[in-house]
């Protein structure tokens, strides 16, 4: 975490105006959107072993995704996007984000034409991997999005950062922001990220509170 | 809506006078942990902040067994850092607004709390006294007028006939990130109103039997919890 000034000598002028990088999966929707894919397509034992290597760091996020990818490239994009239209977001963080778009920001490492529809939901700016359709009309991947990379980008911006994430692979999100919330919605934070934060809140209506001071 | 909009407890520290290996917060004193007592005199208040640091996943569980929408801030140099730290660390945010602060090892009587927080009304600080003199004090030296009481300073060295009870209104502003005790920098706004309430401080195995046998005596002092 890049250390927040402890000074409260000198008023912070960005006070109230940070920029708020919100992790996707588990923390905005109330289930992880590729296991719901997986489930629906019945490719879940595949994908619950991915997740299990992911989150042991047996793999690192990016292959991860890439071998994910590989086994949902051939579904057709428009069944993916049913199964991720229908995922139920938290309400409160869904309201929130509608009301300050303009300094909400989510950061995921899916893929943009899977989350498509979750982008009309949630009109603020989105971190992605990147994908498109290839001349089969196939979905191919381009680049997959690092979420440090995300938070490096929005703090070169000058404001500070506010990361909000559960998992493994929101660590690097929170290595590079000011201030880090573990969010234990749908589950309990991860102890790797938890050990990070320097908040710790367990429903939506809460960490909207909390953002709203921030 | 509560007339306090922000409480904030400072339950990080490692009670080390006391030994038990556990933070004080979650001495149980008659079934229940000192801070069940404390979350119950704030279930009106909306925004409750609570400062971990020593065992924070068991001060976590605790709180969260009672009520689910608080605002956890951690504070990993615990070890290192003073009470007034770790209530900077929660109320940094906070600027402009006043916030009621208290210490994880106090249990206090309902009645006076809640006479405490309606003192609350209308004001941006008010500090909290007893005349109950413990046995390492911070005495509370007051002036006393039509208005009520006033303090005008705390003091390890001039004796009063009141002590400083852990509990206070303040702008958030007041709460800097300095090692000095909270009451020395509360007196840098003095005079500040004062008022009265009823406390047990558990410091010493001493103190924890008194705070029990007062309980066992009056088993509603420190509230009607469910």
């Amino acid at each position: 975490m890049k250390q927040r000034s402890m000074s409260s000598s000198s008023p912070d002028p960005k006070s109230g105006r940070s920029s708020l990088a919100f992790d996707l999966d588990g923390t905005v929707t109330r289930e992880e959107i590729l296991p719901a894919i997986a489930r629906e397509l019945d490719l879940f034992d595949e994908m619950s072993l991915l997740t299990d290597l992911t989150l042991r760091g047996e793999i690192s996020f990016e292959r991860s995704f890439r071998l994910r990818f590989q086994i949902l490239r051939n579904v057709p994009l428009a069944r993916i996007q049913d199964i991720t239209g229908s995922v139920r977001l938290d309400p409160d963080i869904a309201a929130f984000i509608r009301a300050e778009a303009d300094r909400c920001f989510i950061v995921t490492g899916n893929l943009d034409l899977w989350v498509a529809p979750l982008m009309t939901v949630l009109p603020c700016r989105w971190f992605c991997s990147k994908g498109h359709l290839g001349p089969t009309g196939a979905v191919e991947l381009g680049e997959v999005q690092l979420k440090s990379r995300a938070i490096r980008e929005l703090r070169s911006s000058g404001s500070d950062v506010v990361a909000i994430g559960d998992s493994s692979n929101d660590v690097p999100m929170f290595e590079e922001a000011d201030v880090g919330i573990a969010y234990g919605g749908v589950h309990e934070p991860v102890a790797a990220l938890h050990e990070m934060a320097d908040y710790v809140v367990y429903d939506g209506a809460t960490l909207c509170r909390l953002l709203a001071t921030l | 809506m509560s007339i306090v909009g922000h409480a904030v407890i400072a339950a990080a520290g490692v009670g080390s006078r006391l030994g038990h290996g556990i933070p004080k917060a979650l001495i149980d004193v008659c079934g229940r942990l000192i801070i069940e007592y404390q979350l119950h005199l704030l279930r009106d208040v909306e925004d409750v902040r609570v400062v971990v640091g020593y065992h924070e996943r068991a001060v976590i569980a605790a709180v969260r067994r009672v009520r689910a929408d608080v605002i956890f801030v951690r504070n990993p140099a615990y070890r290192h850092t003073t009470t007034l730290q770790s209530l900077h660390l929660a109320a940094r945010d906070l600027r402009g607004k006043s916030v009621l602060i208290l210490d994880g090892d106090t249990v206090y009587g309902a009645r006076s709390f809640a006479t405490f927080l309606e003192t609350c009304r209308e004001r941006s600080s008010l500090v909290s006294i007893a005349d109950e003199i413990s046995e390492d004090p911070v005495y509370a030296n007051t002036a006393e007028d039509a208005d009520g009481i006033t303090v005008t300073g705390f003091s390890r060295t001039v004796p009063s006939h009141y002590e400083w009870a852990n509990l206070a209104l303040v702008p958030a502003d007041y709460l800097t990130n300095d090692e000095t005790p909270v009451f020395e920098r509360l007196s840098a706004f003095a005079p500040l109103p004062a008022c009265r309430v009823e406390r047990l401080e558990v410091d010493t195995e001493k103190d924890l039997a008194a705070c029990r046998a007062r309980l066992e005596r009056d088993p509603g002092f420190a509230g009607d919890l469910p």
